[in-house]
Order: structure tokens, then sequence, then C-alpha cells
């Protein structure tokens, strides 16, 4: 999915002036950028959701922890293009910086300190943006599922989760299991149809 | 030399090596991804370990899950849902096998036959295929799926529209049905239980209604792995394929090598396929090994890439074309009552529109219902819709969920009812799988460039699509949903098919009415790649197992000169006790 992203990144004529942001980029800003991102995505009570001006009471991506692993898997999987984390927020920062010129606020991301109807002006850039469009289709989704999977409590070394997902519980999700009292029996007790034609062969 | 190389285990593959195993031939089985052999221990239900596009084990990449996914130039928005490893993307599948509709072959003359694409009709009668699906849901088996809360809802749904019941496994009608899928029925406890202590084989047998068909099914927990619930080619024909002499005189099991990418496929001064060259993945040694005939089966991404890599020949340039994926999109209610979506088969039910393909009724855990209710190709309701034609039909919203609107559908992912809509999409020759020329080679070689060109599709699919679209709103609004939300998706392939298409024509067809190559003699195709067209709308995989099963056929009897045995031999369940006692003696998990 992003290794996709990332090769269409890379054809831009832009590709070298994203790198150049990217190798300036500081961890703060990183975290930022994506922290506004996560907002955008999945808002909740936190403070970038609440500068966006889209906020909620119960959690949303922030609270789902997902913030690094989102950061560090956006790099691992990307072979083409080194520190593609920091090339996807300096492009949102870029395009933060032309729907809102000069915007500053409470964070180092001028994508961070955009309101949400003006982040959705940076995707909509994006989505009419050819080397860009793989990146704005898939991250929105890659987001999504990090934040109502559970991503953000799975233990890569055993395999298991280390505490409860938010997003199962802001979906109301009952977790997982080997089984559920869900069978309903069989539409009109017919456990079977049939086949018109039986081995008709042509030779 | 061998007898048969088969390049990729996955829906298609591992039929032609079964098949021909029971026949005595000696069968290499190369597989690019990991082995699976052992469910239990391979998969879990959480949806990061399965299904994270990064690091998941169902990703499309290599067995070494710290290594990246394979590169692919997708020069548009897309998901390309393929997964590697012995099983493919059957692992991960819901099981749905629906024959094809009639009317996507050369024989049909239905009142309807003008409504398909007619130009690309598949180049067999429908009735020579029927003996071949018979054959493949007795294997597999095929059965009637039982009810969730979701199907039961869905039908009153589609009863309110009027639509009658099909009761036959042809697609006779527009009709709605439960489905026919490669899940066994529950027996035991299976379905009636949360308790995973009372749930373990053999007290449980069959579809435990766990939900967790997308994360691979290892239910129930027990089992023998060829009495798994979902019929997944790992736990069907590869076990039959590696236990061939336990149950069938004269068999002999194949030889199965994972993690082993397939790069070249070479031919001989007379045209007549020769070798397979395949890269280990783990230590980057190459192999080569001979046969008397090669079936590419890796896909309708990787076969055609196959072949382009390895300088076969192209002369009508209609190697990689004809790309069909169904168009899909989906309606999503969200309904006032309780409907179970994250519960039971993935899809149990489906509805067939004759000419225009189908919806069914889809069920996912929250990480894959929220990712595929955010990708869309259709902007951000209420701010913009990307220029994308495609109307809402009274769907409250078109395009992306994102934000309150997510959050919101979210709120309780029980309480929604997911439409998923199939088009039977036009074969078109500027969708297509090629080179490329803008990403960097791979240890494979170079790599594949898909393009789907979305917004040119024919006015017969995109009417289809609109149609079915039309159909999902109403069918929701019919049951009182409080919501609906349509999300007009960029591809998101989760069916492909037609890359390498079998055709009528030579003109704009790679294969024979064999499966054959047109240029290459001793070399077939048995995947999705294969089919003539998108086969109507539903679910491609048994009528691609049932052409893989006809192919085994045409290959024993012309280049072994052996007897057809469809129709002549009584075929073998891979659930049947023989099975059974042939995976225990071999100790398959």
């Amino acid at each position: 999915m992003l290794t996709t992203a990332a090769a269409a990144v890379a054809s831009s004529p832009f590709f070298a002036q994203w790198m150049e942001t990217a190798r300036a980029a500081t961890t703060d800003l990183l975290h930022d950028t994506y922290n506004g991102f996560l907002a955008f995505i999945v808002p909740g009570p936190d403070s970038y959701s609440v500068a966006q001006g889209v906020s909620t009471a119960e959690p949303g991506g922030l609270g789902a922890g997902v913030g690094d692993l989102l950061i560090a898997s956006i790099d691992e999987s990307t072979v083409y293009v080194p520190q593609f984390s920091a090339v996807v927020a300096g492009i949102l920062n870029q395009l933060a910086q032309a729907v809102h010129p000069g915007i500053t606020g409470p964070f180092l991301s001028p994508f961070a300190c955009l309101t949400y109807p003006e982040k959705v002006a940076v995707l909509q850039i994006m989505d009419g943006t050819d080397p860009l469009k793989p990146l704005s289709g898939v991250l929105p989704a890659i987001v999504a599922f990090l934040c109502f999977s559970d991503a953000g409590v799975f233990d890569v070394a055993t395999r298991s989760l280390d505490g409860q997902s938010v997003g199962w519980q802001i979906s109301n999700y009952s977790g997982v299991a080997d089984g559920r009292d869900e069978f309903r029996g069989y539409f009109h007790d017919r456990r079977s149809v049939e086949s018109e034609i039986t081995c008709e062969r042509k030779d | 030399m061998r007898d048969i190389i088969v390049i990729g285990a996955g829906g298609g593959g591992a039929v032609i090596a079964k098949e021909l195993s029971a026949q005595g031939l000696d069968v290499l089985l190369l597989e690019a991804g990991a082995r699976f052999a052992n469910p239990e221990k391979d998969w879990t239900h959480f949806e990061s370990d399965a299904n994270d596009p990064f690091s998941g084990y169902f990703r499309f990449g290599p067995a070494d899950r710290t290594k990246p996914e394979w590169v692919r130039d997708v020069p548009q928005s897309t998901l390309f849902v393929q997964l590697s490893g012995v099983g493919g993307t059957t692992n991960h599948y819901q099981g749905n096998s629906p024959r094809a509709m009639p009317g996507a072959f050369m024989d049909y003359h239905g009142a309807d036959a003008s409504v398909y694409d007619k130009d690309h009709l598949f180049p067999i009668r429908y009735r020579d295929l029927i003996p071949y699906y018979e054959w493949v849901e007795h294997t597999l088996p095929v059965q009637t799926a039982p009810m969730g809360t979701k199907e039961e809802v869905f039908f009153t749904g589609a009863q309110k529209l009027g639509l009658p019941l099909q009761t036959s496994k042809n697609i006779t009608r527009t009709a709605f049905r439960p489905q026919e899928n490669a899940v066994l029925q529950p027996q035991g406890t299976a379905g009636l239980t949360t308790d995973s202590t009372i749930l373990l084989f053999p007290r449980a047998q069959g579809c435990t209604f766990c939900g967790h068909c997308s994360q691979g099914c290892f239910e129930p927990v027990g089992a023998p792995i060829n009495l798994k619930a979902k019929r997944s080619t790992s736990v069907s024909y590869i076990p039959m394929a590696l236990t061939t002499e336990f149950w069938k005189r004269g068999g002999r099991r194949i030889t199965l090598i994972a993690d082993a990418f397939a790069v070249a496929v070479t031919t001989d001064n007379s045209s007549r396929a020769r070798s397979v060259t395949w890269r280990t993945g783990a230590t980057g040694e190459t192999f080569t090994e001979e046969a008397r005939v090669i079936v590419l089966s890796a896909g309708t991404v990787e076969t055609p890439r196959l072949w382009l890599n390895s300088g076969l020949p192209n002369p009508n340039d209609w190697v990689g074309r004809g790309l069909t994926d169904h168009f899909v999109d989906a309606v999503t209610g969200v309904m006032p009552f309780y409907t179970g979506s994250t519960k039971g088969n993935g899809s149990g039910g489906r509805i067939d529109y004759l000419g225009a393909g189908m919806l069914e009724v889809v069920g996912e855990t929250p990480g894959l219902r929220a990712a595929l209710s955010a990708f869309s190709d259709a902007g951000v309701p209420g701010y913009y819709d990307n220029g994308l034609p495609g109307g809402g039909y009274g769907a409250d919203t078109v395009g992306r969920l994102i934000g309150k609107d997510l959050k919101q559908a979210m709120a309780n992912v029980d309480h929604l009812l997911n439409v998923d809509v199939f088009t039977d999409d036009d074969v078109e020759a500027q969708n297509r799988v090629s080179l490329s020329s803008a990403v960097p080679s791979d240890e494979h070689g170079a790599v594949p460039r898909i393009e789907i060109h979305q917004r040119q599709r024919s006015a017969r699919t995109i009417r289809n699509r609109e149609f079915l679209v039309q159909q999902a709103v109403q069918l929701l609004q019919s049951l009182g949903a409080t919501k609906i939300h349509r999300i007009n998706k960029p591809p998101f392939v989760i069916h492909s098919h037609s890359t390498m298409r079998m055709g009528i024509s030579d003109a704009d067809s790679v294969l024979d009415e064999h499966a054959e190559s047109r240029w290459i003699k001793g070399l077939f195709v048995a995947d999705n790649s294969a089919l003539a067209n998108g086969i109507g709308g539903p679910n491609p995989t048994l009528t691609t197992q049932a052409l893989a099963t006809r192919t085994a056929e045409r290959i024993y009897q012309h280049y072994f000169g052996g007897e057809p045995w469809v129709c002549r031999e009584t075929p073998v369940s891979s659930v049947d006790p023989v099975v059974t006692r042939a995976v225990l003696q071999r100790q398959l998990a």
C-alpha cells in the first residue's frame, strides 16, 4: 500500500524538495504533524482535535496510541524512500502553508494548526495531484485501520493484547473470540440447493 | 525433469497440483510467500497481526515479516487486495463460491444475452464447465450458508424489494439467496456459544461464527487441518496434494516449496515451455528446474509480470491487458437495531442481478470496516466530491467517512449493515498490468505496474455500478436505516481477473479455450487471470477452480496420454475421513 504510494511520490518533480524538507524535520515536528492527522481522521478530546475545531468527548486517534507505530511503520514499509514518514509530513506541512499562508498556532506543524476544513482542503489538493493521489487515497484508510483495530495494544513479541483497544471501545466491538452465539438457522430451513445439469460432457 | 511445475499455491495453482498429483504425475508447486502449515500457530484473530498493511502476515510480501511488502507501481489510488503464501488470497476470502453468470459464456441465448460484455465472452460453453463446478463443489465442499442476524436482515430487505429467492446452484434469474460458500456448516456447539472451552473440536465442528474470516480461519480449535471451517486451499486442496498416495490409488504427493519466488520461465527452440527459475527469499539463492508442462498461477498481477519479465512472446499486446475488478463500491446503513455485522460468515447472503452484477451483505472487524469507510475516490462529504460521477440516490453521504462522520458511523459496529457492490464490468484494454519504468526493479525483476482508469470506464460498466448502488440504497431504506453512506470507492480490487484472458478471438486474448498459451505450447495459466472476463459479477474463485480442474484434465490428456476423470470418477471430498486419516498420518497440523 504505502510502498506503492511512496513510489508515486518519488516520481514527482518536487521529490527532491520534499526530501530536503524531510532531512530537516525534527522528531517533534514529525510527531506534531501525525498527531494533527490522527485528530483529523479520528477526532477525540485532545488538544489537536480541539485546535482544528472538531473534537469529541470520547477518545479518538490520539488516544488509540498508534502515532509512533504509524511513523515507524511508514518508514519500515518503504524501501525506496528513506525517512518516508518525514517526506509525508513535509508534504502535509507544505500544503498546509499553501492552504493557509503564514499559518501559526499552538503546534510546530503547520498542518496540525489548520482548521478541519483547511485540513480537508489539503486532502483535496492531494487528491487532485497525480503523484500524491495514491498517498491521499490510502493514508486516511491506514490511520482509520490503526485507530479502530487492536494495533495500539498489540504486543508483537507475544502476539497478544496488553491493554484495551480504544477502537474497540468507541465502536462497541465485543472483541475477538473463537466463536459467537450468532447462528440463526437456515433461510426457509433449506440446507442445500440443486444443480440442474449434471455431468453432461462435451466429448 | 518434472512432469509439472506450478507457479503459485493460491486458489488455482493448488487445484491443478492436487488434480495432477492424483493422476500420479510428478508435480512441483512453488509458492512465493509463507508456508502457513499450521493455522493455529501461524494465525491469530487480531487484525493488526493479520491485516496490518505494513507487517501483517496477510500482506503481499515475503515470508519474513520483518521485510517490507513487495513493490508495485500503481499510479492511481488503489487497494489491490492480494495475499502471498500457501493458500494465496483464499486465506482471507470469505469462502463465497457462486457459479458464474451464464451470460458471460459464448453459448448463452437467454433474454438478457445482449446486456453482457459480448465482445469478451468465454470461448467455452457454460454447460461445459458445470461438471467441473460439481467436482470442485464436492471437493471443497461448497454448501449453503447458514444465517446470522445480518443475513436475516439482508434477506428481509431483499424481499421488501420484491426479489424472488434463488434455489438453484446456477444463476437463472435476478434473485436473492443464501450464499453457496466453501465454509463448513456449523455442528455441535459451533454458532451457539462464545465459550471457547466448549468450542473445541470435535464438540464444535464447522463454522463457529467467530467473524474472523479476514484473519484466516483456524476454527474449530483442535480440528485436523483439513477440517477447518473455511475451505481456503491451504486447508483443503493443499493437504490433499501432500497426502495423495493415501487417498488415491496411484497418486503421488506433490513437492511444495514455499518462499520461492519464480523469476523466469524459459522455452526451447520449438517454442515449448521448458524451465522455471525461482529465488529463495531467505537466502537469495536461485534454482532452476525443467518440466514437461508449466502452469502459471501467480495471480492476475504476478502472472503477466512473470511472462513479461521472462521475455515470452506478446504478439497481440494483450498480455496483462483487460483487467476486470468488479468496479467495487460499498453502501453502509447505520441501523436502529442489532445486525451482528462483526460475527458469523464474512458474507452469507447475496443478490444477483442478471447482466449487472451482485450485492453482498458483508461483515468485518472494526479496523477493516473503518479503513474501508475511509477509502474513497469521491472526496469528503460536505466539502468536495473530487469530480467523480455517481449519485447518492438517497444516501446521506457520498465519499470518505472521516472525522465525526466516521466516528458516528462506527459508534456501534454491530448496528451496521454493509452492502458491497460488485459490478459486471467490461474487459477494457486500458486497464492493465505491465512492467514499470518509473519504479526500480526489485530482486525479482521489473516490478508490475497496475493501471486502472477509474474515470474512463465503459458506459455499461458505470451504468451497472450506479444501478447496483441504487438498489443497495433502496434495500437499506426499506429496512429503516437511520443513515446511509455510499463510499464511492477508488479501485478496491478484491476480485481481479482476465489479465491473461482466454478468448474467442486470437486478437484480444492470450490463452486458447484450453487455457493454454496461444504462442508457447505446454504453458498454461490457472488463476483468475485466465478468466475471459469478470464472469458477470459473482466471486471468481469457484469458477477459477473449476476451470483449473478442466485445465488439469487437458494437460493430462494432451501431454501425458491420460484419460479424463471428471464424470468418470467419484471425487474425494477434502473432509472425507480418508483425507483426515492421511493428514493425521503425515502429521500435517
